[in-house]
């Protein structure tokens, strides 16, 4: 059909261009999400803490970036980072010119709206298991980042992992903001391809298909976890 | 800062009012339409549950970007058709390409809280009303329904807010709500403070849907009844 | 823990942060929605009258041009954030983008008009002809300015990227469309651009003073570099090669100012 040849790959083709996009698109979601899974913890950590001033920030800087639509503050961030960044550049080096390339900005402006919705989902998980767990543990003489990382995080994960299938899902798709600000991403080159094949049904409607395929994947993925973190907890009992 | 909320404020509250259109339509008629997805997700007919489940999954697993693409570009393709059955006039507004893509989409997240909902009112109280004599549309909506409403209210706030963020993406289609005002003055003055006054005005009315969202949980008792779990 | 350390290594890798020493290369800006001035090849290249140009003026400085495209709407920010270092993009001078960048001297007149679709009868394309009708344009031109102020009575729809408008003139979504009437007339000569024809005429936004070259304010010398090679190209016959390349007519010409043509 003469539609799928638009999908070729070559130089009459977009297929290669696409694939190029997805793999823009991937890897924006692969950084980001390790970077906002670890960020989700400071943060939760953040709201627990003791000092007052901590526990505000923590709180405001989560409702700021759960509030504002994601658009905004990927628009915000990519003109205002690159400002920042050359102001405290300058500090140091007078004559400073460090440029953050697009995808950076877009991979620190997803991370700051992904840990913000990650520490509510990290918060929650922690409220879930039981105290008891933490009381034994130091009743055995645990020290205190081991009664974490050893007793109450892999507790906590069987609890996190479907909100934070959740927010992997989410973040797959939030990337496909960034081709507003003009980087190449899957949708970006999907416009490409229109602006010169006059085909918006068509390209959509593969770009529609890519992202079921992406969600399908990452559900299978997320169901393989969840039963490997469900198998080693009925297994210690 | 302020300069730019001043001199326009025509132009903000035009935005302030498009996003709340947008949104609140979005809403509303997405509820709607969720119920009977919702109803065919739940039926015991296999094809009418698997076809609203692949209409929810492609919904959820699609941007929203992507949906009110081919919903203003992709049909706009087809004009020639849509006006010969009479229905280009309404496809060729950008708003209502944006409010239908929004209600789709509303549409099949809201059906998912219903479901839930309805399969959590426990068993006991549906069997109550059948003894007493109420047919299955009276039960439907003198129990199920306020039961599952009053049950899901958290949720259903929380879509509430998750559209209201999404209704900025409606400025990508050239629409003029908050976001698109936005654009619209920074194209001119190149003042990175225009995107500081939006982020305020969703900022506040989050707040505000979050606020009034708890009084109504506040006072109700559906959300306090936990029998029968 | 590997699997962390890989996902991390990549991460630093895509922070590409360079620190500029020389000026041995020129990155050069542009937005790729433009053709004939900007546009992307089959392969994603972005080329054209502007970037050839560009080049002809680097060779002129000897320095190596880089090409970076990025949205018309964040062009003159990403400049001044130092994403590139000058906008070759069919950027209008203007006294208010003046007091943000600083812009050489012009390399050519671009004239604004309306297309309309063949069937419409809208006449010459004056206010009186177009009120209560839909226009659309790019957000973030010149002719977003004239238009609210000469077609008041009109409905003005702005679109991130020139295409998407006319996308939409072709769906009828849009009365008519005022853009570059260079840009406009290549679309017109295409097969989706069959179902329009010009109205009107050519005319320049009032604070147009030409097409230019924009760079930071604080860059003088390279200012001053492009000046320089600007005339060196236009006298010695470059200039006029390129331009024979795409125009057949002299793209130095003034178009009418609007407000002469839209008394």
């Amino acid at each position: 059909m003469d539609l799928l040849q638009l999908l070729s790959f070559g130089d009459t083709g977009w297929g290669d261009e696409l694939m190029r996009g997805l793999g823009v698109t991937l890897a924006l979601a692969i950084v980001t999400a390790p970077i906002a899974l670890v960020f989700s913890f400071l943060v939760a950590w953040g709201k627990a803490s003791a000092w007052r001033g901590v526990r505000v920030f923590s709180n405001g800087y989560t409702t700021v970036f759960r509030s504002l639509p994601e658009l905004l503050t990927l628009i915000i961030i990519y003109y205002q980072l690159q400002s920042l960044i050359n102001v405290v550049a300058r500090v140091f080096v007078p004559d400073a010119n460090i440029t953050l390339n697009a995808f950076a900005a877009g991979v620190v402006a997803l991370t700051l709206v992904f840990s913000a919705l990650g520490s509510e989902v990290v918060r929650s998980a922690y409220q879930a298991v039981d105290k008891g767990q933490a009381e034994a543990a130091m009743a055995l003489g645990l020290r205190r980042n081991q009664i974490f990382f050893k007793v109450i995080l892999p507790q906590m994960w069987r609890h996190c992992l479907p909100a934070f299938g959740n927010l992997w899902l989410i973040l797959l798709k939030d990337t496909s903001l960034v081709s507003i600000i003009a980087i190449s991403d899957l949708v970006r080159y999907a416009n490409m391809a229109i602006a010169t094949t006059k085909e918006p049904f068509f390209f959509y409607s593969v770009l529609a298909i890519i992202y079921v395929v992406l969600a399908f994947l990452s559900g299978r993925l997320q169901s393989v976890l969840e039963h490997r973190s469900a198998v080693n907890l009925q297994g210690g009992r | 800062m302020l300069s730019h909320l001043i001199d326009n404020v025509g132009l903000w509250s035009e935005g302030l009012k498009n996003t709340a259109m947008l949104t609140l339509l979005g809403v509303i008629f997405g509820f709607f339409v969720a119920i009977p997805f919702a109803a065919s997700r739940l039926s015991s007919n296999r094809l009418l549950s698997s076809m609203s489940y692949a209409y929810v999954y492609v919904i959820r697993g699609t941007p929203l970007l992507v949906q009110i693409f081919i919903i203003y570009y992709g049909l706009g393709q087809f004009h020639k058709e849509l006006k010969a059955i009479g229905l280009w006039w309404f496809f060729r507004d950008p708003f209502n390409c944006g409010v239908t893509a929004f209600i789709l989409n509303s549409a099949a997240y809201q059906s998912e809280i219903l479901r839930g909902g309805i399969l959590a009112v426990p068993k006991g109280v549906i069997e109550a009303g059948k003894a007493l004599g109420m047919s299955r549309v009276q039960i439907f909506r003198k129990i199920i329904m306020p039961i599952t409403l009053g049950r899901m209210l958290p949720a259903f706030g929380n879509e509430l807010v998750l559209l209201l963020k999404a209704s900025s993406l409606a400025s990508v289609i050239t629409v003029r709500d908050v976001m698109g005002q936005a654009r619209f003055i920074y194209a001119q003055t190149f003042d990175l403070s225009v995107f500081y006054i939006a982020a305020l005005n969703y900022l506040v009315v989050v707040l505000l849907i979050e606020a009034v969202w708890r009084k109504l949980e506040g006072r109700n008792i559906w959300l306090r009844y936990s029998g029968g779990h | 823990m590997k699997k962390y350390f890989a996902i991390a290594a990549i991460a630093v890798m895509a922070f590409s942060s360079s620190v500029i020493a020389g000026d041995k290369v020129v990155r050069m800006g542009t937005e790729g929605y433009y053709p004939p001035f900007n546009y992307f090849d089959a392969s994603g290249k972005v080329i054209g009258f502007d970037i050839d140009i560009g080049n002809a003026l680097c060779a002129e400085m000897q320095v190596t041009c880089e090409w970076v495209t990025t949205d018309w709407a964040g062009i003159i920010p990403a400049l001044n954030s130092n994403k590139f270092d000058t906008i070759i993009a069919s950027m209008s001078i203007t006294d208010e983008r003046s007091k943000v960048v600083s812009f050489s001297a012009p390399y050519y007149f671009n004239g604004s008009q309306f297309i309309v679709a063949k069937d419409s009868g809208l006449g010459n394309g004056k206010p009186a002809d177009l009120a209560d009708k839909v226009i659309g344009t790019q957000e973030g031109t010149l002719e977003v300015k004239t238009l609210e102020k000469f077609f008041p009575k009109s409905e003005l729809r702005l679109y991130p990227k020139l295409d998407d408008s006319l996308l939409d003139l072709n769906t009828g979504r849009l009365d008519a469309v005022y853009a570059s009437q260079v840009v406009l007339g290549e679309w017109l000569a295409k097969e989706n651009g069959a179902c329009c024809k010009f109205v009107g005429e050519p005319t320049r936004s009032d604070g147009n003073k030409g097409t230019g070259i924009a760079v930071r304010k604080d860059d003088t010398e390279l200012l001053a570099a492009l000046d320089k090679a600007i005339a060196a190209i236009m006298a010695n016959g470059t200039y006029a090669e390129i331009r024979a390349r795409y125009f057949d007519f002299d793209i130095m010409a003034k178009p009418k100012t609007v407000s002469e043509f839209y008394k």
